[in-house]
């Protein structure tokens, strides 16, 4: 594919509570076999994407032994790899990454130094199955600047702990709002994005100017209506898992078996 | 110049008749076992373990899905700039190409991929038994008794011990005789064909012995040794060692390992069993089903009643089946409303609804009673049985059977039904 993947694994979650606080939320255990992280990195390798990065800080040591080998996930031929990014002291910079933005400027050199056109960013916490070359060829057609993927939320969902977007009738997204007190729409963000490398680069080096830190609120939000941001709507199962409640409900959802069959045959 | 102080040979190539249709398809080390295993799992682990990393493997019958298995030697940790695991089949030489005649032969045709690692011992496997065994200790046993030939023995009941290879050893543990299953046995250290040979005495004697019709390790090898006064001692080894060439000893082994802490124990974190593992889901025991004392392997999903069985992995147990005493292997699917009782069920079948194994009367069965015995009913990989079909005890299928396969939706005890040629 013509994509490298970024897989934004950064945060410990006030809402998972004790669960994680001694790992990542995005190695919390799903269904009995999987760490909630393997299915974003399973979709990448699913997806053909051979160069995957994991951007971490908050107790990283539990997802750096899950991600001990790249051939797990079959990343990490001659070409390509799976790397683990955690911040690092050098001579410009001591800080910690400092919102998701800033995570992806302190390895911008792994950007700069990569070939491949496209970049697909994603949270390491959705649990999920999605064909990003399907997503990279919406984003193409739409001639989009950032493609998010987005969903109809099922009703009685808390909304407002999402991102909601507004799409018009393009599907090109007209407002976004970062956990909102009231939600206008029930479409939200997954945290899934398609963007060209440079542009990306180009974005995160400005941001950072401007000492702004956050991919949401500083750029997609910021740069709403002046890039061609458009929203690639999946319908499938998605659950993301921030907090204890999403935790057991989406474990439980595994013993349906719609989902099993979904994910498994 | 690379340099490797013991190399392991592993003998994979036989077929291992005595297991049925459960090696029709497959080398006998290929064989699954325990659920998640295949026999060639315990040696190639035993070796890593006792830090031998350089592990040849003969075959020579059905070795595809054996070379798929073994593949670079990852799942134990046998991929090496310098050694690891190779496998090594028979291959065509510029004068007299032949297929591997003999276990010495078979050794003896691949002289130069032992001389490119130097070894000062070589140490000689089977691919067909079940045990653990640190092969660094025998090797310190075979320093220090200065020996050229070190034979793993093991003591059996005296009752039992015509059906071996006997050693009869003086005080020192030095092999003063041996007898090939002799009717009157003089002692019950039964050879276990584990072999290590200074490298030298090895060389010299494959190299003097090389025109010998289907040179073997215990008939010839051994005894030119002896000849020749080489010092020989047994090594004794007490721990749990089972040979799976029959069907019975195989379907016994699977069912040891069942028990709470089995003799044979897989759950130790010291000397793990590494074998390839297939990408799996989590298995799944749906509502109403009953799972007692059984091994059930990954990405199954049971929705029956299983006691007393080792399943293995991606196997679908069917509604209101009842499986008892039974091994299934990988990929297996059992419909709904089925009873098997002490069945072996290879990988890939498919069994229809309503189905009965392991019903009625026992009787010889007709075709290899040798093979075929203890009750047992054993069907053969990618086999078919449709619906409503009942077998008997000592029966065995093979191929893909329709009802016209069968008098009345019965196959009685101990017959035969084996439609070979097609899939």
């Amino acid at each position: 594919m013509r994509a490298i993947g970024i897989i934004l694994a950064g945060g410990n979650n006030h809402r998972m509570k004790e669960l994680s606080q001694k790992r990542a939320v995005c190695a919390m255990p799903i269904a009995g076999s999987y760490r909630s992280i393997d299915f974003t990195l399973s979709n990448m390798s699913n997806s053909h994407i051979q160069k995957v990065a994991v951007l971490t800080q908050y107790n990283a040591k539990s997802l750096n032994e899950h991600l001990n080998s790249s051939k797990w996930w079959d990343f990490g031929r001659k070409q390509g790899g799976l790397y683990v990014f955690t911040p690092v002291v050098t001579a410009e910079n001591s800080n910690w990454y400092r919102g998701t933005a800033d995570a992806m400027y302190q390895n911008l050199d792994f950007l700069k130094n990569s070939h491949e056109p496209y970049v697909v960013i994603a949270s390491g916490d959705g649990v999920y199955k999605i064909d990003f070359n399907k997503v990279l060829e919406y984003h193409i057609e739409k001639k989009a600047d950032i493609t998010v993927v987005c969903r109809d939320m099922e009703k009685g969902t808390n909304i407002e702990r999402f991102g909601t977007v507004k799409m018009n009738e393009e599907s090109r997204i007209e407002e976004f709002e970062e956990k909102p007190l009231q939600a206008k729409t029930n479409t939200i963000s997954c945290g899934i994005y398609v963007i060209r490398r440079r542009l990306l680069i180009e974005m995160i080096e400005k941001c950072a100017e401007e000492d702004r830190h956050d991919f949401v609120k500083d750029i997609l939000i910021r740069y709403k209506d002046i890039k061609r941001i458009f929203g690639y709507k999946m319908k499938d199962y998605w659950r993301n898992i921030a907090s204890v409640e999403d935790y057991y409900n989406t474990n439980m959802d595994f013993l349906k078996p719609e989902v099993r069959n979904y994910f498994f045959k | 110049m690379i340099k490797k102080e013991m190399i392991a040979m592993l003998l994979a190539g036989g077929q291992g008749s005595r297991l049925g249709v459960l090696t029709s398809k497959v080398a006998k080390p290929a064989v699954a076992f325990g659920g998640k295993y295949r026999i060639i799992d315990f040696p190639l682990s035993n070796c890593i373990n006792s830090g031998v990393d350089t592990v040849g493997v003969l075959t020579q019958y059905q070795p595809l899905r054996l070379n798929s298995h073994i593949g670079i030697g990852i799942p134990w940790d046998l991929d090496r700039n310098i050694g690891g695991v190779t496998v090594l089949p028979p291959y065509e030489k510029s004068t007299n190409s032949e297929w591997y005649t003999g276990t010495a032969n078979a050794i003896y045709q691949n002289l130069e991929y032992m001389e490119s690692y130097n070894p000062e011992y070589v140490l000689i496997l089977s691919g067909d038994h079940i045990y653990k065994m640190d092969y660094e200790v025998m090797l310190d046993f075979h320093k220090a008794n200065n020996a050229e030939v070190t034979i793993a023995v093991m003591p059996v009941p005296m009752e039992e011990a015509s059906r071996f290879g006997i050693m009869i050893t003086d005080e020192d543990k030095k092999i003063v005789d041996f007898e090939e299953k002799p009717a009157n046995p003089r002692s019950n250290l039964a050879s276990m064909g584990i072999y290590i040979f200074s490298w030298k005495t090895l060389r010299e004697a494959l190299i003097k012995m090389a025109e010998q019709p289907a040179l073997d390790f215990g008939k010839h090898v051994i005894p030119y040794c002896r000849e020749k006064g080489a010092p020989m001692y047994a090594y004794e080894f007490t721990g749990y060692w089972k040979d799976v060439g029959t069907l019975s000893s195989y379907w016994e082994a699977n069912m040891e390992l069942i028990d709470i802490v089995p003799e044979f124990n897989l759950y130790e974190e010291y000397w793990k069993i590494y074998t390839k593992s297939e990408i799996q889901p989590p298995q799944y025991i749906a509502a109403d089903s009953v799972v007692e004392r059984s091994i059930i392997g990954e990405g199954t999903d049971i929705y029956g009643e299983v006691y007393n069985s080792v399943i293995g992995c991606g196997v679908t147990i069917g509604k209101g089946t009842v499986v008892r005493d039974s091994i299934i292997m990988n990929q297996t699917q059992i419909g709904d409303g089925c009873e098997l009782n002490k069945a072996i069920i290879a990988e890939n079948a498919t069994i229809g609804n309503n189905v009965k194994l392991g019903v009625g009367e026992e009787a010889d069965n007709d075709t290899a009673p040798h093979i075929y015995n203890q009750g047992i009913v054993t069907i053969g990989e990618k086999s078919v049985v449709p619906n409503g079909i009942s077998i008997g005890k000592n029966s065995v299928v093979f191929g893909v059977t329709t009802a016209a396969d069968y008098e009345d939706s019965h196959l009685a005890s101990g017959k035969t039904l084996i439609k070979a040629g097609e899939e």
